[in-house]
């Protein structure tokens, strides 16, 4: 086998084919050891989009009970994330990509370049136009295995509260579940291994002051304090809404492309994580501060909008 | 019809109330024919989002799940105190680094920080109050931030910014060539320029070059004849007259140095020498008091208007003016420019040596880390500083090789990776954490518990510390605690709204006092 390891498996095939080489590339983004089988917090965005690209929050479920009329979504697994990383252009059913399309186009671009640097036949040329071929060759499986497509999206302010997620329906041949992933394995925090890289319990009750961390596709692992909430102007100061923080002790606590990432923090009763809600923004000189809707309001809006339950965990009798 | 029924008010009096609903009638039948214009207009936009859902499973799924269309608020995306976390990579011009190791081993990152600094200051109305209920007193204004707040804002690697443009560099030999296009007095000259001729004659808008290489090229380009057909390209290999002197040069290579500076040239203005020049200035460090490095030439050099936007700029030209000896530190240039003189810029370099070795000899004798120290610590960080050869790497040394460490370590190389923003600032914990046992060993000594232990400082994190032995442990909770205080006064939301009304209302003066204004 060759090796160069860091696309996954589905394209050994291929891989072998071509002359091991003595070069290890790390993309920047984070892949999944099985492509049909993707963790959350992994970069996302829009097939065709160029430019904005964000973090895969995590997986929802709907609960449709014993009500025939739903049936049909009963087995159905759906992704969210932020309105604006999918929504932002023309498209209003885009289909969505896992890692994001825009990073690995940016990744492939900045290879070629590097590649420009070494003489044709060089073995550092050689190694950089190989990986290349290898983003191109899962791009376009991407592209023949959809992950899912945008179902509904809203980016408006409801109750004084900015919702802001879009829905993806996920394809059936994914398999969905809330768990960080056996792939990222470099968290400053050794504790989040085995059962506390799974999302096992909504937070509803917020306390000022919680421990809380994310992990987008930018910046990766970050942690704060919960605070209070804070007003925020929109449009010129035409509209205003009240935001929770999370607040970092050291800069950069999210940044561009973590957008949708889950607000997490570890149980304190069992082993696993808690989902307390969904990054959106971040704010500060420093970055230090990340605005994230609640858990409990993105629940409540789904219901009002689907008049059915959803939840973090497929329906156990569906 | 009107006219005439005016003509005979009497006749027609009795029929104004049914002219009047007739009027009704028609302004609201002229409403009501619009209306199919518009369902026609929304039944198309549906037909398009029906063909956009090619995949004809999900079709069911969507319209009767969820709300046929989405609510997408466009007005959301302007004009907000907050800015949302998608990533546009058309807004950077690298979005992802790559850094090669010795082993091999190609990395790659996001350049999502490189943002990082640039934000425009916005005011974003009620500050956000902190529940944790810090009852510290702020640090002063000098000595907020540590000073890894600059290497963490850039990714880990330092970042040369020119005080002159806001111009950033990743190779200070770039910043160098850069920052003497600024210089008011350019340190080449032309021997053949003069300003008396008409413009559209002269050899060059101004006779003055900042950099050697364009003043050879133009001496090369514009003053020497060659045969016809020679490109640009071949000049230097090519034979050629002096177009002032007309001597003939098998080679125009040395043509600068051997005919020119050599003085040989016969149409050379009397009494000129070699006149090589003003030397180009020094580059000095400034240190602003939230961490970020600007760099400035020694040389008089013109500031850019837009960079008085920039709060930094305005405080490293305060730093400046503070420690200089002489007047006309800051001057007008032009209608809307600033001269800075920077020649007298004092720069204490022995100064910060001492410390070091006082603090060092206080360790060493027992006494223990106080909080007073700790705020010498920072506010000497604030001094303006020249670069030293120990803090700042050569050009070649950060030039996309970013040392990785070694295959032996691979959790320490990972925790690299995801970590960088914490790299630096456990180095600076670390600075101080292990001169107690340290004293006698080289004080960049990194040991290697350190950069494998949690970076998460707070105390979840602390509950598992990897840390050998324990007087190591000891000294490195005592510090990382005192780290969080302090970073945690900082975060107070009256010290933080103060300090910028503060910086606002210099800038204003700043700005009053230069442009005459009156705002």
């Amino acid at each position: 086998a060759s090796a160069v390891g860091s696309i996954p498996s589905h394209t050994a095939a291929t891989i072998d084919t071509i002359a091991p080489t003595k070069f290890q590339f790390s993309p920047p983004y984070a892949v999944s050891e099985n492509p049909l089988e993707l963790p959350i917090s992994m970069s996302l965005s829009t097939e065709t989009s160029a430019k904005i690209t964000g973090t895969l929050g995590g997986y929802l479920f709907p609960q449709t009970g014993s009500d025939e009329k739903f049936s049909q979504f009963a087995s159905c697994s759906f992704a969210i994330t932020c309105a604006h990383v999918v929504l932002s252009e023309k498209q209003d059913y885009p289909n969505v990509m896992v890692p994001s399309n825009v990073l690995q186009t940016s990744y492939k671009k900045v290879l070629t370049k590097e590649s420009d640097r070494y003489p044709d036949g060089s073995v550092e040329k050689t190694a950089f136009l190989e990986e290349v071929q290898r983003i191109d060759q899962n791009l376009n499986w991407q592209k023949s295995n959809k992950f899912g497509q945008v179902v509904w999206g809203e980016r408006a302010i409801v109750d004084h509260r900015l919702s802001d997620f879009a829905i993806i329906k996920v394809n059936s041949s994914f398999k969905c579940q809330n768990t960080l992933g056996n792939g990222l394995k470099s968290f400053p925090d050794p504790t989040l291994r085995f059962q506390n890289l799974h999302v096992k319990r909504k937070i509803f009750k917020m306390k000022p002051g919680m421990k809380v961390f994310k992990i987008g596709a930018s910046t990766g692992y970050t942690s704060g304090e919960l605070n209070s909430t804070k007003l925020v102007y929109w449009a010129d100061g035409k509209l205003q809404s009240s935001e929770f923080v999370v607040a970092s002790p050291t800069p950069l606590f999210a940044s561009a492309g973590d957008s949708g990432a889950w607000i997490l923090t570890k149980l304190e009763d069992r082993l696993g994580l808690g989902l307390v809600g969904m990054l959106h923004s971040y704010d500060g000189e420093q970055r230090q501060f990340g605005l994230f809707t609640p858990i409990g309001d993105i629940l409540e809006r789904l219901h009002a909008v689907t008049k059915i339950q959803w939840d973090i965990d497929p329906q156990l009798d569906g | 019809m009107p006219s005439t029924t005016l003509l005979f008010p009497q006749k027609h009096i009795r029929a104004i109330p049914g002219k009047i609903y007739a009027f009704f009638r028609e302004l609201v039948s002229g409403v009501i024919i619009s209306k199919p214009d518009l369902s026609h207009h929304y039944s198309c936009e549906n037909a398009t989002k029906e063909e956009g859902k090619d995949a004809a499973d999900e079709e069911k799924t969507t319209t009767s799940l969820f709300p046929e269309s989405n609510n997408i608020d466009r007005s959301l995306n302007g004009g907000c105190s907050v800015i949302p976390c998608s990533m546009d990579v058309s807004d950077l011009n690298t979005p992802i680094s790559i850094t090669l190791s010795p082993e091999n081993r190609i990395k790659s990152e996001v350049n999502a920080k490189s943002l990082l600094g640039s934000r425009p200051e916005q005011d974003t109305g009620a500050p956000i109050k902190m529940s944790t209920g810090v009852t510290s007193s702020p640090l002063s204004p000098s000595g907020s931030t540590p000073e890894h707040s600059t290497k963490v804002l850039n990714n880990g690697e330092e970042e040369f910014i020119c005080h002159y443009c806001d111009a950033t560099f990743r190779i200070r030999g770039y910043l160098t060539r850069h920052i003497k296009k600024h210089a008011i007095e350019k340190a080449y000259h032309c021997p053949f320029f003069n300003s008396a001729t008409p413009p559209d004659l002269r050899c060059h808008n101004s006779g003055g070059f900042s950099r050697r290489d364009t003043y050879k090229t133009h001496l090369k380009a514009r003053h020497v004849l060659y045969p016809k057909g020679v490109k640009p390209q071949d000049r230097n290999k090519s034979s050629g007259h002096c177009a002032q002197c007309g001597e003939y040069f098998s080679t125009i290579e040395n043509f600068v140095e051997n005919h020119i500076e050599s003085g040989d040239c016969k149409a050379l203005p009397q009494g000129y020498t070699k006149k090589n020049e003003k030397r180009s200035g020094k580059l000095r460090k400034i240190k602003t008091s939230n961490g970020h490095s600007r760099f400035i030439s020694t040389s008089q050099s013109v500031v850019e208007p837009k960079v008085l936007f920039n709060k930094d700029a305005v405080e490293a030209m305060t730093i400046v003016a503070n420690n200089s000896s002489g007047n006309d530190i800051i001057s007008k240039y032009g209608n809307n420019k600033l001269m800075l003189n920077s020649e007298n810029f004092k720069v204490d370099i022995p100064k910060r040596k001492r410390k070091y070795i006082k603090k060092k000899q206080q360790q060493v004798s027992g006494s223990t880390v106080t909080t007073p120290e700790v705020a010498t610590q920072n506010n000497q960080e604030v001094a303006p500083d020249e670069i030293s050869s120990a803090t700042i790497f050569s050009p070649f040394d950060t030039h996309l090789l970013e040392p990785v460490p070694s295959s032996s370590s691979e959790s320490s190389a990972e925790v690299m990776f995801h970590g960088k923003q914490m790299k630096n600032f456990l180095i600076d914990i670390n600075s101080f954490t292990n001169q107690q046992q340290q004293a006698q060993d080289n004080p960049s000594f990194l040991p290697l518990d350190i950069e494998q232990s949690s970076y998460d400082l707070s105390e979840d994190a602390m509950s598992y510390p990897i840390i050998s032995t324990q007087s190591n442990r000891d000294c490195t909770q005592y510090d990382n605690t005192k780290i969080s205080q302090i970073l945690q006064s900082q975060l107070n939301p009256e010290y933080l709204s103060e300090n910028h009304m503060r910086e606002t209302q210099q800038y204003l003066n700043f700005y009053n006092d230069n442009f005459g204004s009156q705002f």
